[in-house]
């Protein structure tokens, strides 16, 4: 009899460790939902598509990829659906302060299902020298608010993340212990220095400090704070926490995945939970370029590909408890499908330290469903130059500026006077450097502002980052305009809002 | 060296070299890389972490750091996907037979 499915993928090895199934099958979509996976499935008045020699697995699950903020992309899904990931987690973009806006301007602006892993610091991670272990970035912790903001949000907040280095102790890593268990969320623990070492190691620590639940990214980085002690044996407490059920994650990153360090933990034991990317704009041109490329460099390191399917789907899905939405192909669930095939070739991957190995296997995305709809796969599009290179226009102001309406104009203008008392320091629009007090003051003159104006969130960002970029790109509105030399920014605005003055009189 | 900065690099026919090429100009370790038609300079060592720049890809008119990625502009020097670290960069001129190089910043 047939079933009325609309489409029907045929004959690919369905992988589906949440369910056990790892054999030749058909998955039947219908209505947006899976309808099936088996043998032989009526295919009448469906769309057939073959999918022999293939895997087909639930869509892809990141729970580490930079959507949002400085170390994010002007065009997140060709990091996402694009590239076969289907849901992804922003890794601390977004803290108490900037969340607003990272709500605002990205999560439901996607095709990709994005989720957030919002950041200790109230802005989110906005620096790279801020977060080198500088307890300064922290600036205040407003728990009330925090509590707050879990509690509208919980749907979309799925762990806190903390950063594992300091120049101050172990301080910053237990108070995002207690800040997680207040709030109720996994800790996400960022451990490794950043490419050089700080007063205090605070590994350790934060693998004592981890409970069942919480979850160590950059598992296997060769920077101070590695999970090795120097005679290359794993450190007791790694053991002792994984005992305790603590999650492993291999945040790939920029700087923290080290073939080295994967090789000697390995044999003794210590395997990823989770297989994640940690995408930002510095690695998307190489040497990470995608998840399916981590995926690879895991067959190379002998992982089965049922074993690197399991840690991308439902492992990933399970540790920020989304298994009842994502990571499996279970009838009912939305149809988030990813088909992949297993290339054979001569490959080359790199770690992100330079070191290279040689593979003859890589994962290599062929098609992708969002709730049943086929998009596009394209494995190369994200390194495009204006989905990365976060350039200000210094020479220029942006042609979205000029498209602003009257009042993100006004908006404008009316912030250059908010703004005029505050004096800050930036020499060029760098990520190095940020004075956080100052940022903060801008941030809150900025909302001041949009809210004194009546401009939607979205509408007054956007005009902000009109102002600055070509490409459309999301930052942190206090810490954008902090980063930017002070006359610069006051001469761009008043730009911009003259533009709008200027149009007004010609139209009056 | 002429009165127009340019420096002129000893021994080196442009046409026949191997690009990149690292040459020196008084104290400064310069690597000269092929960009499409034209030669672009740029000091050998990432102001990054240090390292030596000479594996790196050209990407357009930039070079990506081999170690960490990094991407410099090869007319500004500025680092694209990092801003605030900045790489000195050359012009390269390969007239009259002749290499030199010329700081642009």
């Amino acid at each position: 009899m047939a079933q009325g499915f609309d489409t029907v993928l045929r004959g690919g090895r369905v992988i589906d460790p949440a369910q056990s199934i790892n054999a030749i099958n058909d998955v039947a979509i219908k209505d947006g939902k899976i309808a099936a996976v088996g043998k032989d499935l009526d295919a009448t008045g469906a769309e057939v598509i073959d999918t022999t020699g293939m895997l087909v697995t639930a869509g892809l699950v990141d729970i580490h990829v930079h959507a949002y903020g400085m170390l994010g992309f002007a065009w997140p899904d060709r990091v996402g659906i694009t590239q076969g990931v289907t849901t992804f987690i922003e890794p601390g973009g977004p803290g108490v302060a900037s969340y607003p806006e990272y709500r605002a301007l990205t999560k439901d602006t996607l095709i990709t299902n994005l989720y957030c892993g919002t950041y200790i610091s109230p802005t989110g991670i906005s620096g790279i020298e801020v977060v080198d272990g500088d307890i300064r970035e922290l600036v205040d912790i407003p728990i009330a608010d925090w509590i707050d903001l879990v509690e509208a949000n919980r749907d979309d907040i799925r762990y806190l993340k903390v950063g594992a280095f300091s120049n101050y102790g172990a301080g910053v890593v237990k108070i995002g212990k207690g800040m997680a268990d207040i709030l109720g969320l996994p800790l996400y623990i960022h451990i490794g220095d950043f490419m050089k070492s700080y007063k205090a190691t605070t590994t350790p620590t934060a693998f004592n400090l981890a409970e069942k639940g919480d979850m160590v990214t950059h598992i296997y980085h060769s920077n101070p704070g590695s999970i090795l002690e120097d005679d290359g044996r794993v450190r007791p407490e790694v053991y002792a926490a994984e005992k305790r059920g603590v999650l492993f994650d291999v945040g790939y990153g920029a700087y923290n995945f080290s073939f080295v360090t994967a090789e000697k933990a390995l044999p003794q034991g210590i395997v990823p939970h989770i297989i994640s990317s940690d995408l930002q704009q510095v690695n998307v041109t190489g040497p990470c370029y995608s998840l399916a490329n981590v995926m690879s460099m895991f067959l190379r390191l002998g992982l089965t590909p049922e074993q690197i399917i399991e840690r991308v789907t439902i492992n990933a899905a399970r540790s920020v408890s989304l298994e009842d939405r994502h990571g499996t192909l279970h009838t009912g669930r939305a149809a988030d499908i990813t088909v992949l095939k297993i290339e054979e070739g001569d490959f080359e991957f790199s770690d992100t330290q330079a070191n290279k190995r040689k593979g003859n296997q890589r994962f290599m995305p062929t098609m992708v469903f969002k709730d049943g709809r086929r998009h596009p796969i394209d494995m190369e599009i994200a390194q495009e130059y204006n989905n990365w290179c976060m350039d200000v226009a210094t020479d220029h102001v942006p042609e979205a500026a000029a498209r602003l309406s009257g009042t993100q104009k006004e908006f404008i203008g009316a912030l250059a006077r908010a703004i005029d008392g505050v004096q800050w320091e930036a020499k060029e629009f760098n990520t190095v450097y940020v004075d956080m007090k100052k940022a903060i003051e801008l941030h809150r003159r900025f909302h001041a502002t949009q809210q004194m104006i009546g401009l939607p969130l979205k509408d007054a960002l956007l005009a902000l980052m009109a102002c600055m970029f070509d490409s459309p790109f999301t930052y942190q509105s206090g810490v954008v305009i902090a980063r930017q030399p002070r006359e610069f920014v006051m001469e761009r605005f008043a730009a911009v809002a003259n533009g709008h003055a200027q149009a007004a009189a010609a139209a009056g | 060296m002429a009165e127009s900065g340019w420096i002129v690099i000893e021994g080196v026919d442009p046409a026949t070299a191997q690009y990149p090429l690292g040459v020196t100009a008084g104290a400064e370790e310069i690597l000269i890389f092929r960009v499409g038609a034209k030669l672009c300079g740029i000091q050998r060592i990432c102001p990054h972490q240090e390292a030596d720049l000479e594996g790196g890809k050209v990407m357009g008119e930039m070079l990506k750091c081999p170690h960490h990625g990094y991407i410099f502009r090869f007319d500004t020097g500025r680092c694209l996907n990092f801003p605030g670290i900045n790489a000195e960069v050359y012009e390269v001129s390969a007239e009259y037979e002749m290499l030199r190089v010329r700081r642009r910043t």
